[in-house]
């Protein structure tokens, strides 16, 4: 076995530029798969990590007809009030309702002018949104708590991105011209939109913005033993009896994981179908290498043949051949593709300021991606190889 | 001992031309013997080296190599007889070209499994036999065509086989390296191997010790 490697690797080596040119079109097909499912592979772990975070007896109720995945066209709709969250507060299961508020406010801290995503929530609730996000927590300070009017708690990125200089514990920040005093600050979620964030008590909110009963979305927590779904299901009646009609979604957070996964796996589908076919015109490309090597080569295989190879041996030394093309490509283009998905991780995370995108080093994805590759060559082989294996001796030696 | 009884070879070109390049052929060849088959080109001198080097089965007719019929084996087993029992020397060489002296010498040894440290023990050996002790890491186009053909020589002698058919080996040669290269192959005569040369020299036939002459396809002499 030892030796046909080497037979087949002499004959890679006497058509260099050929080998290497055939060897691109799997580099650049495997870079692509693998750079893909890395990224796609990644994006899957920060998103379960991410709903982790809200913990699996969570549930959403937000405004907006099922389907609507748009959070901005959902807020165009009829609002909620905050006489549903009482009701959803009274579904038997649920341990505690949060009814939210947002707006896109100005936030200045020292002279330095920024547009904040807020979120209000009434100021008794503030030990259990800290409670409902456990795993996120606060960096430092404390939570709203009950008969907090001016206090804000900061997300990651305002305490340490947004302004010039940081925003710390004690600091004092105006929102829409009122000062607030900075009682908190966030832990780093990991991405743009939730570490962007300010939280301020429902009760000041609805002083500067005067909107007495709106509110944009209500959070739930299940009591612990209960059945997510069937509480989702109990809060969906009582609210549709309480509003009339049901244009409202209720969600737990592992119908949004699904929903989030779905999404995902169409997209990653259709993008790894794609670079699937570049690995298929890559292995187009072997094959066609290798008829040229079989016809090329045909005397020496009639030469071979004379001195004893059998049908299985010149069979060997092809599909070796081909496979190594192939396993090389796929070395090469795993490295690149991998190379690749991390610089869009180090990119996202930097311009993007997102810990979503991550490349994911799965062994399974680099041994996954070799096999698949050496398996490509050599599926592209078969066909010159038994060409080659075929002949007849005495033709191929007298084949000028 | 080689045995050829009533031996047919019909080719086909296309469905109504049959061509015979073989006519009904009986000749018995002896272990050890040296035995020149001669004819003009296209006599099917070559055709019958073919079948008597297991590269080809008669369309009609037996060969029996020791005692056993060729035409009733299948592909793999002619493949071990011809890497075994038979060593090949052809006109042009043959060597391969992206492989070493050395390696062009390993190569049937590799087919029948021979062990990597005695299959260069062996390559080595046969080279310096040779006189080719210098060029055993050169390729064959760095090499002079008598070199060439005494590099094949090794190959063929590489499995040690019992019987030698060489086709026009001096052919290609001038005349110098030529007698080097028959002196070369008679001295293997003397040395106990069957010598089959396919020849229409005919200062080679008569080193021979038998002549077989072939005229379309049968035995004339």
């Amino acid at each position: 076995m030892k030796d046909y490697i080497n037979l087949a690797v002499i004959n890679l080596k006497h058509r260099r530029l050929r080998s290497w040119l055939t060897i691109l079109g799997i580099v650049i097909g495997i870079a692509a798969v693998s750079s893909l499912v890395s990224i796609n592979q990644g994006l899957m772990e920060a998103i379960n990590s991410q709903f982790e975070s809200m913990g699996t007896n969570t549930i959403m109720i937000l405004p907006g007809t099922e389907g609507s995945t748009s959070p901005i066209l959902n807020m165009l709709g009829s609002p909620l009030k905050m006489s549903d969250n009482d009701v959803v507060e009274n579904v038997p299961g649920v341990d505690y309702s949060i009814p939210l508020y947002y707006k896109a406010v100005n936030v200045e801290f020292r002279g330095d002018k920024k547009s904040i995503f807020m979120y209000a929530i009434p100021s008794k609730d503030g030990e259990k949104l800290t409670d409902l996000f456990a795993s996120v927590g606060l960096k430092e300070g404390r939570s709203l708590k009950r008969g907090d009017m001016y206090k804000a708690i900061v997300g990651y990125n305002v305490y340490k991105n947004v302004f010039n200089d940081k925003v710390s514990v004690g600091s004092y920040i105006k929102i829409e011209g009122k000062k607030f005093k900075v009682i908190g600050i966030m832990n780093e979620i990991g991405n743009r939109m939730d570490d962007n964030q300010i939280s301020i008590p429902l009760e000041a909110a609805r002083e500067i913005f005067g909107e007495s009963d709106r509110i944009d979305m209500i959070m739930v927590k299940v009591e612990e033993g209960r059945n997510v779904e069937d509480v989702a299901k109990a809060i969906k009646l009582k609210l549709k009896n309480h509003r009339g009609t049901e244009d409202f979604q209720v969600l737990t957070s592992k119908e949004l994981l699904e929903r989030a996964k779905t999404i995902l796996g169409l997209v990653s589908i259709v993008f790894i179908a794609v670079a699937a076919i570049s690995l298929v015109v890559g292995g187009i490309g072997i094959m066609n290498t290798m008829y040229m090597a079989v016809v090329e080569r045909t005397r020496h295989i009639g030469v071979m043949k004379a001195v004893g190879a059998r049908d299985v041996d010149i069979m060997m030394i092809f599909l070796l051949e081909s496979g190594i093309i192939g396993l090389i490509g796929g070395l090469i283009g795993l490295s690149i593709g991998l190379g690749f998905a991390k610089i869009v991780e180090v990119y996202a995370a930097s311009a993007m300021q997102t810990k979503l995108l991550k490349a994911s080093f799965d062994p399974l994805l680099i041994v996954g991606s070799l096999a698949f590759s050496f398996i490509v060559g050599v599926i592209s082989g078969v066909m010159p190889a038994r060409a080659a294996a075929k002949m007849n001796p005495v033709d191929a030696l007298r084949y000028e | 001992m080689i045995k050829l009884e009533n031996v047919w070879k019909t080719y086909r070109p296309s469905e109504s031309v049959e061509v015979h390049a073989v006519r009904g052929v009986s000749l018995t060849i002896k272990d050890g013997e040296f035995v020149a088959i001669v004819g003009a080109s296209g006599s099917g001198k070559s055709t019958l080296m073919h079948l008597m080097g297991c590269l080809d089965i008669p369309t009609k007719g037996r060969i029996l190599l020791d005692g056993k019929d060729i035409s009733k084996m299948d592909p793999s087993e002619l493949a071990r007889i011809r890497g075994k029992v038979i060593g090949f020397v052809f006109q042009n060489y043959n060597l391969i070209p992206s492989l070493t002296a050395l390696q062009n010498v390993e190569l049937p040894m590799i087919f029948q499994g021979v062990e990597k440290r005695k299959m260069r023990e062996r390559a080595v050996s046969l080279l310096q036999m040779l006189g080719l002790g210098d060029r055993m890491g050169h390729l064959p186009n760095q090499l002079s065509g008598g070199q060439q053909q005494r590099v094949a020589i090794a190959r063929a002698l590489a499995n040690n086989p019992k019987m030698i058919l060489a086709d026009e080996p001096t052919g290609n040669l001038d005349s110098k390296s030529g007698k080097e290269v028959l002196d070369l192959l008679v001295g293997l005569n003397k040395k106990g191997k069957t010598l089959v040369v396919v020849t229409h020299d005919k200062s080679i036939a008569k080193k021979a010790k038998r002549i077989v002459k072939i005229k379309d396809g049968r035995i004339v002499k």
